[in-house]
């Protein structure tokens, strides 16, 4: 098997390369890039790489800009998404991708090998904590026993109910449409809007979209 | 309206009745285990466990007390920190109802905001009668707690994900009716989302100026 790990973060790459080397043993060459643009490269020399890995918030081509890119070119590859931030909204567009493995930065070493020793069957692997987002979305789904797992939590404050309203947020729908999903009023949509702006620090949804958008948690939406 | 007290009074004694009967009760049960544990074995990981359960057990009839008095637990002081208030109360819904999970979110995370003694009565009348209302009657198997501190107003949120109820009909006992009024005499806002299984959202808008 052949392996292609994209991801800037280097020291984090090569922890994890070195890593994978010594677990997977010689059935599996591992090669890799640090941003969308060389791994397109790489794709260009090698055509045999059967697994890409890759993170989603990459300099120049993102990771679901690469993935789509590839996908093109070698419909049967198997694709892994490694990813420190996830929405809804990336969830659903990382679905029509067709993706087979969905692993959020937190997990263990060991988690990320079994995602790769798995890849071959064909269920999708998705890491435990965001099963509920791959699900109907209701609050009990969205795996709120993992309380201080998301870094949203941690470093913003926001609570899964806020995180929630905040998705539903950036897909500029109104008070009372969010009211809606989540079986409150709008009046009760308003306030947690304001403690969003308030823990944010912005003032308006569009401010909040960019915020996002600097930090990974959404992506750009590529037309 | 004599008459609407007295029920209320009867509901609240029969929770506490069956609440007593449910924690209390057992746990000595199975403290009697403990002690007849150590009799037959007196290993010292036997009186650690002993141990650990009256710990247990002291903390549970402490938190029980707190919650069904209508005192605040730090009364020593004249100002109240709101975000330890409600720590605490959380601490003690914890001790009372250990099988739900309790997430709360203050923010700024060093928010110090203080009222004076009086209204945190007040205040917290109103916020352990929404809390309580969940954990023993709404079946829920979390909560979330919110508090955000703005420039004019303090926003306290309660969400739980238990049955809910339908809110043109309220259930009686909970003093929800009496709770509107009072918050309004503090130049606040309480909304009350509910929807049957889908949880209860609760919204207290608390001017700080009239803290």
């Amino acid at each position: 098997m052949k392996l292609l790990i994209v991801e800037d973060h280097i020291a984090f790459l090569e922890g994890l390369v070195d890593f994978l080397e010594n677990k997977l043993g010689s059935d599996w060459v591992i090669s890799s890039a640090s941003s969308g643009t060389s791994a397109l490269q790489i794709f260009n020399q090698k055509h045999s790489i059967n697994v890409l890995m890759t993170d989603l918030n990459l300099p120049g081509i993102n990771g679901s800009e690469l993935i789509k890119e590839v996908k093109n070119r070698h419909p049967k590859i198997k694709v892994i998404v490694l990813t420190m931030y996830y929405s809804r909204a990336i969830v659903s567009r990382l679905k029509e991708l067709e993706i087979d493995a969905f692993l959020t930065k937190n997990i263990t070493r060991e988690e990320i090998l079994d995602a790769l020793l798995n890849i071959n069957s064909n269920e999708v692997f998705i890491t435990e904590e965001i099963k509920g987002l791959f699900k109907d979305y209701h609050m009990e789904d969205a795996g709120l026993h993992q309380e201080n797992i998301d870094v949203f939590i941690r470093v913003y404050s926001l609570s899964r109910r806020e995180i929630e309203v905040m998705d539903l947020m950036i897909d500029n729908k109104s008070n009372s449409e969010i009211g809606e999903e989540i079986f409150v009023s709008s009046e009760t949509v308003k306030s947690h809007r304001k403690n969003i702006y308030k823990k944010m620090g912005v003032n308006n949804v569009l401010d909040l979209y960019k915020l996002l958008l600097s930090k990974g948690y959404v992506e750009m939406p590529t037309h | 309206m004599k008459k609407q007290e007295l029920k209320i009074r009867n509901e609240e004694r029969k929770k506490l009745g069956r609440l007593l009967h449910d924690t209390i009760s057992n746990d000595l049960m199975s403290l009697q285990f403990f002690l007849a544990n150590i009799k037959d074995n007196p290993k010292s990981e036997n009186v650690k466990d002993t141990i650990e359960k009256v710990d247990f057990i002291r903390r549970q009839v402490r938190s029980i007390s707190h919650l069904y008095s209508n005192e605040l637990p730090t009364s020593s002081q004249d100002k109240v920190v709101l975000k330890k208030a409600l720590k605490d109360l959380l601490i003690d819904c914890a001790n009372v109802h250990p099988d739900i999970i309790y997430n709360y979110h203050f923010f700024p995370k060093k928010t110090s905001f203080s009222i004076s003694k009086d209204i945190a009565s007040e205040v917290f009348m109103i916020i352990k009668e929404l809390v309580l209302n969940a954990v023993n009657h709404g079946q829920c198997s979390s909560i979330e707690f919110t508090l955000t501190e703005h420039e004019q107003e303090i926003i306290i949120m309660i969400i739980d994900d238990g049955i809910g109820f339908d809110i043109t009909k309220l259930p009686n006992g909970i003093g929800l009716k009496n709770i509107n009024e009072r918050i309004q005499s503090l130049k606040g806002k309480c909304s009350i989302d509910s929807r049957i299984n889908y949880g209860t959202t609760i919204t207290l808008e608390l001017l700080k100026s009239s803290l």
